[in-house]
């Protein structure tokens, strides 16, 4: 794996260190506690033998005087092997020593005890002692401890290394299934998506959101296709007409009528082709992310009256009535809006039941700061499953019906959707029972 | 009149030398922005049609040129600016800094004639007063007190109807598109469906033209209408 760092090399050795370090901290702290407390337990062990010592001098010394006390340290110094006493009369004078003990001359490690002996029969009543223990034994104990717990920490922190390592690489394993799967999916085979057999709870959302994200773009991708598909066909038929005608028109001598005739009605196609560049331009512009340019606030029935009475001769031919409902003031972008209306009231146009009335209702949207302007006529209902689609380009509910005048290309209400969301608005169709609605909606 | 093309497209401008030129104007035709800028600003042209992408210098940059040129008490040249960009940003540019109109590629002939005909004449009729009645044939149109007559017969035009009539009538002759109608009669400035007006004018011909045998409002196939006396 090509990475600028890896994971699991920098968690082992975090870890690494990390265990090292608590567990040297609580080496430290464990044995220094433990050495205080060995030094404390031989000063007290020191302070009681002084005790006992100075008990069993003083009975001797009240018994048989000074003979008795040194006669007891001749007998008891084999007791005190490695160990040192020293008893002084009350003047200052050496009563007794042991020999110092080979070990206890170069020892750094000898604790004395000064301590005083009651001896009420000798003169001062009174001996002074002095006496030594060598604890090398206890220091040199705790240098191999603190050894040991070294050890101990450094062998934690490279035993944590190894084994976190290897956690780790395990648990990412999924991560290398996932990116092998991911590698997988190419524009042909856009219906792959990533699953785990024992999905871990960290990478679950993760790999929904991809998922997800990868069903909206096949489904971008799908409307693509067909975008490009339609946009071939729609461009295909009249190019075929004008190859064609202009092929025809060459084949033989013509009179310079018939010429006029294929010219006019080559320009008859080349203006529909103009139209649906320009409609496909103008789609190309909003996807871009264009927005609507505002103006004053307008008034949006005056608009619709506008738009109406160029709907005027249209509507009286087919027969129908016209009533706007409702009014609302917006800065809006006034041509947009205006097309928009146009587009909408000649679907409405063309769908209604001669004789009906088609409605403009402008009124407060459902989401706050928005209004909406829906254009509603009588006729055949649009099928459900075709409402949601209306608004596609090139969607056409009825295809016989509308390609024949070939006017309509089906980019009339993907345009009204491109100028809703231009003024951060939406569209909205519903049809039941006859009466089919066809709106959009403007931010304020 | 004299009018300089400024276009880099050799087939678009061929065309247009060709198709003005039949329209009685005299065209002359520059091929690059610094040409161009130079024909604008030594010659004496009535109007010049500039294109926005131009190799040397672009269209904005001739048009500051132009405008640069212009001396107090001399009438500004005419710009008429043609961009390939349908794109909001360069029409308003255009228009900030001088242009006297735009037009958006790809464009129907009969439409650029038109408007090089109404900035011409902008610049002719300043200060002429307006007619206020118009004639042809026998039609007869008050603007001010809204009326339309044929012959003796009064037409009974909507409100619309009137305008769309006065229009043609005004520009008598003259191909008007089915946009330049929407823009001029409805003030619908986008390609609207060209059914509408279609049926538009179908509902004006049944009151102007049906009842009587000498018809004056004629359809130019793939081009718009045209409003004339033609003979018999």
């Amino acid at each position: 794996m090509i990475c600028s760092h890896s994971i699991a090399h920098r968690l082992s050795k975090k870890l690494a260190i990390f265990t090292a370090i608590v567990i040297g901290l609580v080496s430290t702290a464990s044995w220094f506690s433990v050495a205080m407390m060995v030094k404390q337990r031989n000063v007290q062990d020191l302070g009681v033998r002084c005790d006992l010592l100075a008990d069993i001098l003083s009975l001797e010394a009240q018994n048989g005087g000074e003979a008795a006390v040194l006669q007891r340290l001749h007998t008891d110094a084999p007791m005190r092997a490695r160990t040192r006493l020293e008893v002084w009369r009350t003047d200052g004078r050496l009563l007794y020593a042991d020999a110092l003990p080979a070990a206890m001359q170069a020892s750094e490690h000898v604790r004395a005890h000064d301590f005083a002996i009651d001896a009420p029969g000798l003169p001062g009543g009174q001996l002074r002692a002095r006496y030594s223990v060598d604890f090398t034994s206890s220091a040199q104990l705790g240098v191999r401890w603190a050894v040991i717990l070294s050890l101990v920490t450094l062998s934690a922190g490279v035993v944590v290394a190894l084994g976190a390592g290897w956690f780790v690489r395990r648990s990412l394993k999924p991560l290398n299934l996932l990116a092998a799967q991911t590698r997988a999916i190419s524009p042909r085979q856009l219906n792959q998506r990533l699953a785990l057999a024992d999905p871990a709870e960290e990478l679950s959302p993760w790999i929904e959101q991809f998922n997800a994200l990868m069903d909206r773009l096949q489904q971008a991708y799908g409307q693509l296709e067909a975008f490009n598909a339609d946009v071939a066909h729609e461009l295909r038929t009249p190019l075929a007409t004008l190859i064609g005608e202009t092929e025809v028109a060459l084949s033989r001598e013509r009179s310079p009528e018939a010429l006029r005739e294929t010219l006019q009605s080559n320009l008859e196609e080349m203006q529909r082709l103009s139209a649906l560049v320009n409609d496909m331009l103008f789609l190309s512009q909003a996807d871009r992310g264009v927005t609507a340019r505002r103006g004053e606030p307008v008034s949006l029935a005056g608009l619709a009256a506008q738009v109406s009475e160029f709907h005027e001769a249209t509507l009286e031919d087919a027969g129908l009535a016209l009533r706007i409902e409702g009014d609302a003031t917006l800065p809006v972008d006034e041509p947009l809006v205006k097309r928009a209306l146009s587009n909408l009231l000649g679907n409405a146009t063309r769908f209604a039941e001669p004789g009906s009335t088609v409605v403009i209702a402008i009124a407060q949207a459902t989401e706050a700061q928005q209004v909406q302007v829906v254009v509603q006529n009588r006729g055949e209902s649009i099928a459900p499953d075709h409402l949601p689609r209306l608004f596609d380009r090139f969607f056409r509910v009825d295809s016989a019906r509308c390609c024949e005048d070939g006017q309509h290309h089906g980019l009339g209400l993907a345009i009204v959707a491109a100028i809703a969301r231009m003024h951060a608005g939406r569209t909205l169709a519903e049809s039941a029972s006859g009466t089919t609605r066809v709106g959009f909606t403007l931010a304020a | 009149m004299r009018l300089l093309v400024i276009e880099d497209e050799v087939k678009l401008a061929q065309y247009l030398h060709k198709g003005l030129g039949e329209n009685g104007h005299v065209v002359d035709v520059a091929h690059d922005g610094i040409e161009g800028r130079r024909l604008a600003t030594g010659g004496d042209y009535d109007l010049v049609l500039l294109d926005v992408m131009l190799p040397g210098v672009d269209g904005f940059g001739v048009l500051q040129a132009i405008r640069a040129d212009e001396r107090p008490g001399k009438r500004g040249l005419p710009v008429l600016m043609l961009t390939a960009r349908d794109r909001v940003e360069d029409r308003v540019r255009g228009l900030e800094q001088g242009a006297d109109d735009y037009l958006v590629k790809p464009f129907a002939f009969s439409e650029l004639l038109a408007r090089v005909g109404a900035l011409l004449r902008r610049g002719q009729q300043a200060g002429a007063a307006p007619a206020t009645e118009l004639h042809l044939a026998d039609l007869r149109l008050d603007l001010l007190s809204r009326r339309a007559e044929r012959g003796s017969a009064r037409l009974d035009l909507t409100a619309k109807e009137f305008k769309l009539l006065a229009l043609l009538l005004r520009r008598r002759g003259q191909i008007l598109s089915r946009t330049t109608l929407a823009e001029q009669v409805w003030d619908m400035h986008f390609d609207s469906d060209t059914n509408i007006v279609e049926v538009a004018v179908r509902r004006l011909r049944a009151k102007l033209d049906d009842p009587f045998p000498h018809k004056l409002l004629h359809t130019v196939r793939g081009m718009g209408y045209v409003l004339e006396d033609r003979a018999p």
